[in-house]
């Protein structure tokens, strides 16, 4: 199993009577392009920030790539990460004065063991792929718009070759015809990588696109 | 790439951190600046007189003597026959002696009587000598050897005439006009007073002074009859330096002296009496350097917080480089990053127009006080203080530093 939930309870410490998220058991296979759904302030962001070692869980376990990672040090679960996950978000997936490039490369600087000369040459092929036009490389990622900033952070999502991409509701800052766009290119890298994909959305209309279509409430008991 | 960050961060809040930059600058430009003319005038005073163990004069005040006899300012309380000059100078322990007159002036520069024992004799700086660009030292009664800066100022050369006024201003009524002075040589720069100054002989300060009305009414019959003809001794000389055989008798002569009866008279230590002087100026320079480093710590303050309002501002960055996998402590480093750049900028702006400001007033410094500054800022002070504005930096950023750390660490444990 490419990511194992095993007896997870969450809640914030500001909050700590209400328990968010209390999963007993769910697991993603390598490979596997799952869309999780349902009502924003479900915990759904909390569920993904859990499993790229954002937040640990009070009760439980969590394994990625067979590694535990409820067990690790804060600093071994940036590395973790680094190395091994990708995230993609709504908006501000870039830093606003670094030009694409840079944000790219960027995200490589945490990952071990990557040569800075291939890591160019990688994000320049990333970004042919995703269409982004070389004149748009060495601008402030602020003055691109919101389609292009979103194919660039799939570009820096992708730069360190994850096992793992999680994606919390890129889509929704964009429109029809941008979305479309977008998904096409990150479902087609993702396959041609063998990613597993977890993608958090309530738009149910792009669910076709996923092996695997699941609310949260389907696998997440909710106790007052 | 952590450069390229911190940097294009900086740039991206053009605005407050340009302010801070000049702050810095300011602060830099002040502190260095202040050190600078500190050190300088010191080794400029330091370097004014050396090799002569003993200046003697009328007894005055000890920073009083070295301050008209060496720098030229001031005014001599009494004068010394020129019988007792000899009397000491007959010591045998005296290896040279130096006398000089001091009371007349030309277009402001001072006029100072002395023999050719001046340039063969007094050194300044390392023990360096007098040396001509031209012509040589004076021979006849009337000739006159120029400090550099007065022949450059007045634009005299060798061979023109000058005439003394008594006293020491510019438009003095009392002018020697009758005997004019021919300039035989001019000196090298040095850097000290002596550039400013008119060497004349002895016996032509009392010549010209011969047939003057009120003249210093120790002149003799004979000197005032007949001024040209073999002046043989001056009446009285203002005072002199001294060079010892050995610098073992130098206490023993200056006791010698100090204690004579025939008239009262001191004898100093040119260094004693500048470290005199140098204690006396210290608590200025303390309350100089006081304030130059108020002026630095106001300007850490200021970008301690600029960087402090800056991390409210940074949550997307810090969001996003805890995504990438960015430990809290990345986050610190940046803002210090930060910091060092803003510090590091601000002494290149302040240094680099403390340089221009020093090229630029070098002249006007020398001509006004005879302070000779080097734009020269390379040294062991300026490096030390330019370390000191980059730890205090550092110390500034800290608090918004750590600031970030927390903010970083529990970035997602809010929801």
């Amino acid at each position: 199993m490419t990511i194992e939930l095993q007896g997870v309870a969450f809640s914030y410490a500001d909050d700590a009577t209400k328990s968010l998220l209390n999963i007993d058991h769910w697991t993603i296979a390598r490979g596997e392009r799952v869309l999780v759904h349902g009502p924003s302030g479900s915990g759904k962001s909390t569920l993904l920030n859990l499993m790229g070692g954002l937040l640990t869980c009070s009760v439980g376990e969590i394994t990625l790539l067979g590694q535990r990672l409820d067990t690790m040090t804060a600093r071994q679960r940036d590395q973790f990460r680094a190395n091994h996950v990708g995230y993609v978000f709504q908006r501000f997936n870039l830093v606003p004065y670094l030009n694409a490039i840079e944000n790219i490369e960027l995200a490589s600087t945490f990952s071990a063991g990557k040569q800075r000369s291939s890591v160019r040459e990688e994000a320049t092929d990333l970004l042919h792929s995703l269409n982004v036009i070389p004149s748009d490389w060495s601008k402030p990622t602020s003055h691109l718009s919101m389609g292009q900033q979103q194919r660039v952070a799939i570009a820096r999502a992708l730069i360190n070759t994850p096992e793992i991409l999680i994606a919390d509701e890129p889509t929704s800052s964009l429109d029809a015809e941008n979305r479309d766009n977008f998904l096409r290119l990150l479902l087609g890298l993702v396959a041609e990588k063998n990613t597993t994909l977890v993608f958090v959305s309530h738009d149910l209309a792009i669910a076709e696109h996923f092996t695997r279509v699941q609310a949260l409430s389907e696998f997440n008991q909710e106790h007052c | 790439m952590f450069l390229t960050v911190a940097s294009k961060s900086l740039l991206n809040r053009k605005g407050s951190v340009a302010m801070t930059l000049m702050a810095i600058s300011v602060a830099i430009f002040v502190l260095l600046g202040i050190e600078h003319v500190r050190q300088q005038a010191r080794d400029s005073f330091a370097s004014t007189v050396s090799g002569v163990d003993l200046i003697v004069g009328a007894k005055t005040g000890s920073l009083n003597l070295l301050l008209y006899s060496v720098f030229r300012i001031g005014s001599p309380t009494d004068n010394i026959k020129w019988e007792t000059f000899e009397q000491v100078v007959a010591d045998p322990a005296v290896s040279w002696a130096i006398p000089i007159s001091l009371g007349d002036s030309h277009e402001g520069y001072r006029v100072v009587g002395t023999t050719s024992a001046y340039f063969d004799h007094f050194s300044y700086g390392k023990k360096r000598r007098i040396e001509f660009i031209n012509g040589v030292p004076f021979e006849g009664i009337f000739d006159a050897v120029l400090g550099s800066e007065v022949a450059k100022t007045l634009g005299y050369g060798v061979n023109s005439k000058i005439v003394l006024a008594h006293g020491l201003a510019t438009t003095s009524f009392s002018l020697h006009d009758n005997k004019p002075f021919t300039v035989v040589g001019i000196l090298a720069p040095t850097g000290t007073p002596v550039d400013q100054t008119i060497h004349v002989p002895l016996q032509g300060i009392d010549a010209m002074h011969s047939d003057w009305p009120q003249g210093p009414s120790n002149l003799t019959v004979k000197s005032r009859a007949d001024p040209g003809a073999n002046p043989a001794k001056p009446e009285s000389i203002t005072a002199f330096m001294l060079g010892l055989k050995s610098k073992m008798s130098i206490f023993r002569v200056q006791r010698q002296i100090n204690d004579l009866k025939k008239e009262p008279l001191m004898a100093i230590l040119p260094g004693v009496a500048l470290a005199e002087l140098w204690q006396m100026v210290g608590l200025f320079e303390d309350v100089l350097r006081l304030i130059s480093a108020l002026v630095l710590l106001a300007a850490v303050l200021g970008l301690g917080a600029v960087l402090l309002s800056s991390v409210r501002e940074r949550n997307q960055e810090i969001h996003l480089l805890r995504i990438l996998g960015a430990p809290p402590y990345y986050l610190f480093l940046l803002i210090e990053m930060e910091a060092v750049l803003i510090a590091l900028a601000g002494m290149m702006i302040g240094s680099a127009s403390l340089y221009i400001a020093l090229i630029l007033v070098e002249d006007a410094l020398f001509a006004n006080f005879g302070l000779y500054l080097e734009a020269d800022l390379l040294t062991v002070e300026g490096l030390s203080i330019l370390g000191a504005v980059l730890l205090s930096a550092i110390v500034a950023a800290a608090i918004p530093s750590m600031q970030i750390y927390t903010a970083a660490s529990q970035y997602f444990e809010r929801q």
